[in-house]
């Protein structure tokens, strides 16, 4: 078991900075670097990594016991130290960390002894788990922060795979850690990753050989590879397609017309049309239907033409003709697709629907800051669990409320009550009447959860593919996978 | 002749002055801000505070028109930055990438010439015969086709189907001159097709007025046999607006490899200049814009040069 795996990649890792959240093409170098100190183990669930394991001492201290005989790439060995900074920099408001919002209520990391560390709260807070699990949550060395080395070109951590080269726009090399802590692997000798910005350029890249693996493969491809023997295929639906509406414009400062274009805007001819077929259509909110918060009473948004009218006849419409707005959409392509096909349904029911192109740093710029009435956009949680709702709909939060202004008391309440929930049936009913809520208000189209695959040559094996949401992180496992020469 | 160089170089610093200048203030109207980018892109929520204290950290707070002078004053020393998004020096990555571009624009321009001009010759030679017809034909099909669509088409017969060279990638010469030599070809090809068929239709249109020029008629005459009057005189005469036409397809292949370089893969300046746009790298596309267009000034002087040695009658004072 072994070899060289070459990885066709998305788009080119120009920053090699710990703490942020680049991205999955990003976490394939990143997360196979570094380790966290809690991941997940094969069925989603949180598991052990550098942690041993942790407890909650009382609702405002958490206690981490750490793994010993740990040792990072330049030699050093993993301990308690390490861990404070890292997660003293995770949770620094100013810095560039993408978990500092989630990790706010973290008021000191203490060192109890060389394996132990204590996260004190400012108030109960049972995200930080959960967050701590992310692909975000890197452990780096104290004593190689403390050198000064430049994070934004090199790396030190303790997982599978070692940092060795990076040429922009050629190509990031990792090697084997030999001294990794998981008996036996890393199995391969070296990852080579390729970045390919173009689609058809990284789909033909593998089928001419020239990689062995790729990820987010084009949705029309997905048939052809799964039923080529020649490849392996493996795909789930992760990430969510939704339109930003701005709750104080017309037409959609009124909830009614919010909720009409939820049952005017049919999801499975959107997955038909621009996910190859093998998408989820939404029919709540953002939680997928076998996640255990999940709740099947609220279903409601399908296809119901007649009920979008007479919303909009509540609202004050007549007709259909009688809406016209400007919807703003990147050029990206899972973007754009959808975006034009939601045009087209819209205006086939004799709404005017002016679709605005713009560029991604555009988009970056009106989430955070306004500019559109509605925003074709796509995300996915930076962390399983219901609290991610709160980086959209939280009053303030950078992924939607603060553009559109949008604040409600009762979902900021709910939120805040879910963070220091501890017991599931409780915190279960907090998401569920938040969702209850969020759906009197509609403060979005909801579309469907997006298949995302990768693909592999035959010959590549051990790939393990999370399930849901977590599956779009997959990649930063290659420690399973191994080539069969 | 030297007046005349040294004329065109400070109206060269002038113009690069100028399109720097523009280059400045419009990356910096653009929507969309850098340090959003530095903070995740695509996938990442940051605060508003933490978007702050990156600006405040990069200097992009700092007023508009002292940004530009701090831009000027750098450029002046030839300090082109560091890129915002990975602090690697600009110039460094400059002279890393314009090699790579300069190794597929170089054989396609040869290329399109070595095929363009002796097809426009037959052409023009067999005015509205057969030959005529078909090469005209192809080489408006050549110029028409947009080189993403030919890019494609060779990945996709020459890659996928017959296996017989690499789709795509660049290895360094100096590794594996082979491997090289065998990733060339097609990018090559894809970028040599439409200026091929332009330069084609040049050297076919320049030399047909020339043939009907009196000379060349007087030449035909006195006896000259064909063969004579077309390499011997008509072929030379003909070259002036072809090589105009040749400076300028140069200056487009250094930007019509942003394509190219896209279809391929290759890590270019193309591919450097898509980057540093979409991640509002404001020294790397000031830096890359700098590049291009001071190699567009002096492809033009070269051009204007050449004029000299075609037509011993051009003089410059």
């Amino acid at each position: 078991m072994g070899g060289e795996l070459r990885v066709g990649i998305a788009r080119d890792v120009v920053n090699m900075a710990p703490w942020l959240s680049q991205g999955a093409s990003v976490y394939i170098i990143q997360q196979n670097v570094y380790d966290n100190l809690i991941n997940y183990d094969d069925d989603g669930n949180l598991a052990p990594e550098l942690a041993v394991s942790w407890e909650v001492v009382d609702p405002q201290t958490y206690v981490i016991h750490l793994r010993e005989g740990v040792v990072f790439h330049d030699g050093d060995t993993f301990d308690a130290e390490d861990a404070k900074v890292s997660l003293d920099m995770m949770r620094d408001p100013t810095g560039t960390s993408a978990l500092a919002p989630q990790l706010a209520d973290v008021e000191e990391v203490n060192v109890l002894d060389p394996y132990t560390v204590e996260l004190k709260l400012s108030q109960p807070n049972v995200v930080v788990f959960s967050a701590l699990a992310s692909s975000t949550a890197h452990i780096l060395s104290k004593e190689w922060l403390e050198a000064g080395h430049d994070l934004n070109t090199e790396m030190n951590g303790t997982g599978p795979f070692i940092f060795s080269e990076f040429e922009p726009g050629v190509q990031t090399v990792l090697v084997k850690n030999e001294h990794y802590w998981k008996e036996g692997m890393p199995y391969l000798d070296k990852v080579i990753a390729v970045p390919y910005r173009d689609d058809s350029a990284r789909i033909n890249a593998l089928l001419s050989s020239e990689v062995n693996f790729i990820e987010y493969v084009p949705y029309i491809e997905f048939d052809r590879l799964k039923q080529d023997d020649a490849y392996s295929m493996y795909a789930g639906v992760g990430p969510y397609n939704f339109l930003h509406l701005n709750v104080n414009e017309p037409p959609f400062d009124d909830a009614r017309v919010r909720q009409a274009l939820n049952y005017l805007i049919d999801r499975d001819l959107l997955i038909q049309l621009t996910a190859g077929g093998a998408g989820v259509p939404i029919e709540v909110g953002l939680l997928q239907p076998d996640d255990p918060y999940y709740n099947e009473d609220l279903a409601r948004w399908k296809f119901d033409p007649d009920k979008a009218l007479e919303l909009l006849q509540e609202a004050g419409y007549e007709n259909f003709s009688d809406i016209s707005f400007v919807l703003t959409c990147s050029t990206v392509t899972v973007h754009k697709d959808p975006a034009e096909a939601i045009q087209a349904t819209l205006q086939g029911f004799g709404m005017n629907v002016e679709i605005k192109y713009i560029d991604v740093p555009t988009l970056l710029d009106y989430r955070q800051n306004g500019g559109y009435v509605a925003m074709m956009d796509g995300q996915s949680a930076a962390y399983q669990d219901p609290d991610a709702y709160s980086a959209y709909f939280e009053t303030g939060a950078p992924g939607y409320s603060t553009a559109t202004d949008f604040s409600d008391e009762t979902l900021d309440e709910l939120l805040a009550k879910g963070r220091v929930e501890s017991d599931f049936e409780t915190r279960k009913q907090i998401y569920h009447d938040f969702e209850e809520r969020l759906l009197e208000l509609t403060p979005w189209y909801f579309g469907y959860f997006r298949p995302q695959g990768e693909a592999m040559e035959a010959k590549v094996k051990g790939y393990r593919r999370w399930p849901g949401l977590l599956g779009a992180h997959s990649t930063s496992r290659f420690e399973y996978v191994w080539i069969e020469e | 002749m030297i007046n005349y160089i040294i004329r065109r170089l400070v109206q060269t610093a002038i113009t690069t002055f100028i399109v720097v200048s523009l280059i400045f203030f419009l990356v910096h109207l653009l929507p969309g801000d850098p340090a959003r980018t530095i903070l995740g892109g695509m996938t990442a929520q940051p605060t508003a505070e933490q978007i702050a204290a990156v600006r405040e950290q990069l200097g992009l707070d700092r007023p508009l028109h002292i940004q530009y002078l701090t831009y000027l004053r750098d450029l002046a020393r030839a300090d082109l930055g560091e890129s915002l998004v990975n602090n690697r020096p600009v110039l460094d990555d400059i002279l890393l990438r314009v090699p790579r571009t300069l190794q597929i624009a170089v054989p396609a321009l040869i290329l399109a010439t070595i095929v363009g001009i002796p097809l426009g010759v037959v052409a023009a030679r067999r005015r509205r015969r057969m030959g005529d017809l078909v090469i005209s034909t192809i080489s408006v099909a050549a110029f028409s086709l947009p080189s993403f669509v030919s890019g494609l088409l060779l990945v996709v017969v020459f890659s996928i189907n017959l296996q017989w060279l690499p789709a795509s990638g660049w290895v360094s010469p100096a590794d594996d001159f082979a491997g090289f030599l065998s990733r060339i070809i097609l990018p090559t090809i894809a970028l040599a097709v439409a200026p091929a068929g332009l330069i084609m239709r040049m050297m076919r249109s320049s030399m047909l007025e020339q043939l009907g020029q009196d000379y060349a008629t007087t030449a035909r005459a006195k006896g000259l046999t064909d063969q004579k009057v077309v390499y011997g005189h008509v072929f030379r005469n003909s070259m002036m607006p072809v090589v105009t036409s040749l400076g300028l397809q140069a200056g487009f292949l250094f930007t019509g490899s942003v394509i190219v370089e896209n279809v391929f893969n290759w890590p270019g300046i193309g591919n450097m200049l898509l980057d540093s746009v979409l991640n509002r790298d404001y020294p790397v596309i000031q830096g890359m814009v700098l590049v291009v267009s001071l190699a567009f000034v002096l492809i033009n002087l070269i051009t204007d040069l050449t004029y000299g040695l075609i037509d011993p009658r051009i003089r410059y004072d």
